[in-house]
């Protein structure tokens, strides 16, 4: 069976017996077609061979899902029983993570129905637990070519599986990331290139008056050869060249 | 043998306030007054009520009627024919030639005007008779025909040569 992931960060949830963030787990469950969905509380990721997870029912002292009850209370044995494919998997410390900058995420039912419906929603390949956006978290997820839906062709550009514990992988989300600043650090423009095309000319020479669908049209009756010339020659053929219509 | 129906008249007033009274399928070589036309009604068409044709002076909107009374009964171009001869030949025929024979800034008035009057025929041929003066010449005669000051940086220049030197590699 493959290790479980975070639906959040795309890593594996590790079996491990040590103690340690990335075996520690959440999930998002409905217990029932009929029923709410409820987050379970933290649950360990230490047995071999099971092919479930188990975690305990959210704790009603819960500081942010305190009145968030199980379908039936009574049905306890202490532990639920997670899949992977089924339910919402998550590291505790990436919900965490996730609740200190979304604050009501997880509040109540609806908020959680919300979050449920949505991560299901995603688009996840046949096997795995975590969804497909094309790309692989930056060497976090593997793709297997076999794990393609038919209709999507297979695609080498992915990496072959992420090296098992990698020192930035294995970091505690919670501990190791300046979020304040990742979060609120606004924006800068982009360093400028050294020359791009120029959007609006200096010149005043005939063809850069001529709005550029006509100067397309002329370069349209010209060889390669004789455009490159004219490009060289006026900035009002400079642009034609990036054009996708050229 | 029957008589032929006088034609109906239009007109049209150029920018620099000039009137030009002219038949109404010579008019319909543009698609813009033709469309004009179709809004305003017939019953609205009178010399004072001439129809603006803002964006072209006298001396150009002369020459582009001059252009679409030699061409009123060429058979409209559909789509594809206009895209393949675009793309086929650069041959202008002799009437078009002698036309465009004119001062580089009549040339590029009569393509903007064919622009904005959408006279596709016309700015077919004022686009050909532009890349046969670019056929064959290197930068510094383009320049030269056209009256173009160089006005790239080296780095610019430099830039471009390199883009170029990739796509003749193509």
């Amino acid at each position: 069976m493959d290790e479980p992931r975070c639906v959040l960060c795309g890593w594996v949830i590790f079996r491990s017996t040590e103690a340690t963030w990335l075996r520690e787990f959440r999930g998002l469950i409905r217990q029932s077609p009929d029923g709410f969905v409820c987050l379970t509380g933290v649950g360990v990721h230490d047995v071999l061979g099971m092919p479930c997870l188990f975690a305990p029912p959210e704790p009603p002292n819960h500081e942010q899902g305190g009145d968030i009850t199980m379908d039936d209370p009574d049905q306890s044995p202490e532990e639920l029983e997670l899949m992977p494919r089924r339910d919402v998997l998550m590291h505790d410390s990436c919900l965490q993570l996730l609740e200190r900058y979304a604050p009501g995420i997880c509040s109540d039912h609806t908020a959680l129905e919300r979050l449920y419906e949505t991560c299901i929603s995603l688009p996840y390949p046949p096997k795995d637990g975590v969804p497909n956006w094309g790309h692989d978290y930056g060497g976090l997820m593997p793709s297997r070519n076999d794990e393609a839906y038919p209709w999507e062709g297979n695609d080498n550009s992915y990496s072959a599986y992420a090296t098992p514990h990698h020192a930035v992988y294995d970091a505690n989300p919670l501990g190791t990331i300046d979020h304040e600043s990742l979060l609120w650090d606004f924006p800068s423009q982009p360093p400028s290139v050294a020359f791009t095309a120029p959007e609006t000319f200096t010149s005043r020479d005939a063809f850069s008056n001529l709005p550029l669908e006509i100067c397309l049209q002329i370069a349209a009756n010209l060889t390669t050869r004789d455009f490159l010339s004219a490009r060289l020659a006026s900035r009002g053929f400079h642009g034609i060249f990036y054009l996708r219509s050229f | 043998m029957a008589e032929s129906k006088p034609a109906q008249k239009i007109w049209i007033r150029s920018n620099d306030d000039k009137t030009f009274e002219i038949d109404r399928d010579v008019g319909e070589r543009s698609v813009l007054i033709k469309n004009l036309l179709e809004d305003v009604g017939d019953a609205d068409l009178s010399e004072e009520n001439a129809i603006p044709i803002q964006n072209v002076n006298e001396t150009v909107l002369r020459k582009v009627i001059e252009w679409c009374e030699h061409h009123r009964n060429d058979p409209p171009a559909s789509q594809d024919e206009e895209s393949d001869a675009r793309k086929k030949t650069t041959e202008i025929e002799e009437w078009d030639q002698k036309f465009m024979q004119v001062d580089q800034e009549m040339l590029f008035e009569i393509i903007l005007a064919a622009n904005y009057l959408d006279i596709k025929a016309l700015l077919d041929v004022g686009c050909k008779t532009v890349a046969n003066m670019i056929k064959g010449k290197s930068p510094e005669e383009i320049r030269k025909t056209f009256n173009i000051t160089n006005d790239f940086s080296p780095e610019e220049e430099e830039q471009i040569r390199r883009e170029n030197e990739w796509a003749e590699d193509r």
